[in-house]
């Protein structure tokens, strides 16, 4: 206990002993918020997913919607060919390390970087340095175009904004409606380390210019796998 | 830059000189603001939202006590060291302490208003620690030595002209304005700080009480290299940013984008419940909260005022308001600016300093229209005023104004002649000049006055249409 807790405390508790003078809010607010938002939500799977698509490109995100693995892997070796990419960072997951070894195949002199092999003060400087990183991601937001990472589910946060390029692979049963359902669905013991991502870094801060790539990644390519 | 709220009148005169930044002021709150009301037209239940987030932050600050314990007791839980710091000598004091412990020598910043209430960046390089702004708009007021001119578009007020300049002169390279290259020089030069640095110092948006986690929201991923790269990260807030929990956070996350920068949510939305190194083996070993009081729980003892503790520092009041527009940031004279600004500099620096801050104002009440938390500035305003005045520190011509037509409002006779002498006077002047004023017609004209004077109209009414509108109901 140090004393300037215990004043800063005693100040509050006598100040909020005093009853306020500011109006009351009107009654049922929370029963309009839920209609309205009830009444401008999408009611299927195929529209929350073409609303995320929508707002994702708004925030100059990239969506790609594809059908197998396969495809996946062949859209996201030759994007990254056609941008002359030298290397990617792989994120922790069975899932995107047998994307990698797809990816591979088609890129054999790709440099693959796997944080979770890299010593604490190698990660930085090499994630920094690395062209683009294959991750995954635990929620996606419908209305916002978000994506939520669990910071419990993953083995690196480094990996989600040192690279340039940020290569997300989405599932449907991912996606939410709403901020409020995705705070409503994780419980506060995983919400309390949470990275909520939406678009690409920007920055407007010259004349209200809009420039992509501040200090975190430029591009953000979402790949949306509907896998049968 | 060192700025007083007692000179603002003098700073007001020059910014109303200045036709560059008039330009500039302009164009980015007219952008802001368009941008701002499209989100908020996809978002039907805005009204509804903003009165609810209201009452959250009604419920908080009423319960203060409450929910700041509850904080304490899970950050502690969560690993976080808590500092309570009484005033800003003390926040000084505690951080120092902090990075001496640490031996730091390099320190990257991230948005943090609630820091330059206490002037860290320029304590901590006098104590020969280097200390990085690291938002591009903050770097750059920081390479100008100026301060923030706005809540959230810290550079506002400058021409990419200015910016360019500035880069050349400062960090040695070849003059350009082309905004891309300015944000690629910026972020060479940060990066390298940002993996070399000792500690990340960021500021707060909200803190979740039943979780003992802060949250840090933000565009360019500069808060996000703060907090999660350094070893140690230092997060310093004012004691009222707090939420009871995560359902209470979407509300805010809603409201905040597009009322700050026209974004239905921003790039990063970063939630910080302790170090990760454990974990991740990366980022912070170490997470730090210096809660602040500074003034907080003085305002909180105000039953009307305390509503001005629920601002989350938007910047949707500077952008609406007639008097920010014309004015910019700086001629506030103090770190908070624009409607909320001149309701909290004299309730933080006191009366006597801030007592021409509530004045700064029209009251036409558009930044209570548009705040997202439903603060009564005006209102408030108001109350600042009278507390002003019943102090005595009104001004002198002022004080001398109002007795004076007390005095002739008592004497019906002399009342009528004050009122039909300027009418007349006005005659012998050239004509169309208004009638002077000292000090109050340099910047303004009073317009001419009516030669029939007011009594005059009144009686007419009185005698004809006066009598129509009561036949009439
Ligand atoms: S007073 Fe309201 S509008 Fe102004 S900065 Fe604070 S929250 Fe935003």
């Amino acid at each position: 206990m140090n004393s300037s807790r215990d004043k800063i405390l005693n100040a509050v508790k006598e100040a909020v002993k005093i009853p306020s003078r500011i109006p009351e809010k009107p009654e049922g607010i929370n029963a309009k918020i839920a209609e309205s938002l009830k009444s401008i939500t999408p009611k299927d799977y195929a529209g929350l997913r073409d609303q995320f698509a929508k707002e994702l490109d708004i925030v100059s995100g990239e969506f790609v919607l594809v059908k197998s693995a396969s495809e996946l892997v062949s859209h996201l070796s030759g994007d990254m060919k056609s941008k002359n990419f030298t290397s990617l960072a792989v994120s922790d997951e069975i899932s995107s390390k047998n994307i990698a070894s797809h990816i591979k195949k088609e890129l054999p002199e790709l440099e693959f970087v796997f944080p979770a092999d890299l010593a604490p003060e190698q990660k930085k400087n090499k994630l920094a340095k690395t062209s683009a990183a294959l991750v995954n991601i635990d929620f996606a937001v419908a209305d916002v175009a978000s994506l939520a990472v669990l910071i419990d589910n993953t083995k690196s946060l480094f990996i989600h904004y040192l690279p340039d390029c940020i290569y997300v692979v989405v599932k449907p049963e991912q996606i939410l409606a709403n901020l409020f359902e995705l705070f409503t669905k994780v419980p506060k013991e995983k919400a309390k380390n949470m990275l909520l991502i939406t678009g690409p870094s920007r920055t407007a801060d010259i004349e209200k210019i809009l420039i992509l790539g501040a200090h975190g990644p430029r591009r953000l390519v979402v790949y949306w796998l509907e896998e049968k | 830059m060192k700025l007083s709220p007692l000179k603002t009148k003098k700073y007001i005169h020059n910014a109303l000189k200045d036709e560059k930044l008039l330009s500039a002021v302009d164009k980015a709150t007219q952008t802001a603001l368009k941008k701002r009301e499209d989100k908020k037209d996809q978002i039907p239940y805005w009204e509804e939202l903003r009165y609810k987030a209201h009452h959250i932050k009604k419920n908080v600050i009423e319960n203060l006590d409450k929910y700041l314990e509850e904080f304490e007791k899970n950050c502690l839980k969560n690993g976080i060291h808590l500092h309570w710091a009484l005033d800003a000598e003390e926040a000084r004091q505690i951080i120092l302490k902090l990075l001496r412990d640490k031996n730091a020598k390099t320190v990257v910043k991230s948005k943090s208003l609630t820091t330059e209430e206490f002037h860290l960046n320029d304590f901590l390089t006098k104590n020969g620690i280097e200390t990085l702004e690291t938002d591009l708009g903050e770097y750059i007021v920081q390479l100008m030595d100026q301060i923030p001119s706005h809540l959230t578009a810290p550079a506002l007020h400058l021409s990419r002209k200015e910016i360019g300049g500035i880069f050349h002169k400062k960090l040695g390279i070849k003059y350009t304005e082309d905004p891309t290259e300015l944000m690629t020089i910026a972020r060479n030069k940060l990066r390298e700080k940002f993996l070399t640095a000792d500690v990340g110092i960021s500021g707060v948006n909200f803190a979740i009480a039943d979780s003992g986690a802060v949250c840090v929201v933000e565009n360019e991923a500069n808060a996000r290299l703060t907090v999660g790269v350094p070893k140690t990260h230092i997060a310093v807030m004012g004691i009222e940013k707090l939420l009871p929990g995560f359902e209470e956070l979407a509300t805010f996350l809603k409201l905040l984008g597009p009322s700050a920068t026209g974004q239905k949510a921003t790039v990063y939305v970063n939630i910080i419940g302790g170090p990760l190194f454990n974990k991740l083996q990366e980022g912070p070993e170490e997470m730090h909260i210096v809660l602040m009081d500074n003034g907080r729980s003085k305002i909180l003892a105000d039953p009307q005022l305390r509503e001005t503790l629920f601002c989350i520092r938007c910047g949707a009041c500077l952008n609406i308001c007639p008097i920010y527009q014309q004015i910019g940031g700086h001629a506030y004279g103090w770190v908070y600016m624009g409607p909320i600004g001149i309701t909290l500099i004299p309730q933080y620096l006191g009366d006597k300093e801030g007592k021409y801050s509530p004045f700064v104002s029209s009251l036409c009440g558009a930044c209570y229209e548009i705040c997202p938390v439903r603060i009564n500035i005006p209102h408030h305003l108001l109350k600042l005023r009278n507390r002003v005045v019943d102090k005595g520190y009104s001004m002198k011509v002022e004080r001398f104004g109002i007795n004076a037509w007390a005095f002739l409002a008592k004497r019906p006779l002399l009342y009528r002649f004050a009122t039909w002498f300027p009418g007349k006077f006005q005659l012998l002047l050239p004509k169309g000049r208004a009638f002077p004023v000292p000090g109050y017609t340099r910047e303004r004209a009073l317009g001419t006055f009516d030669l029939k004077g007011f009594r005059k109209r009144f009686l007419k009414l009185k005698n004809s249409d006066y009598q129509d509108i009561k036949q009439k109901k």
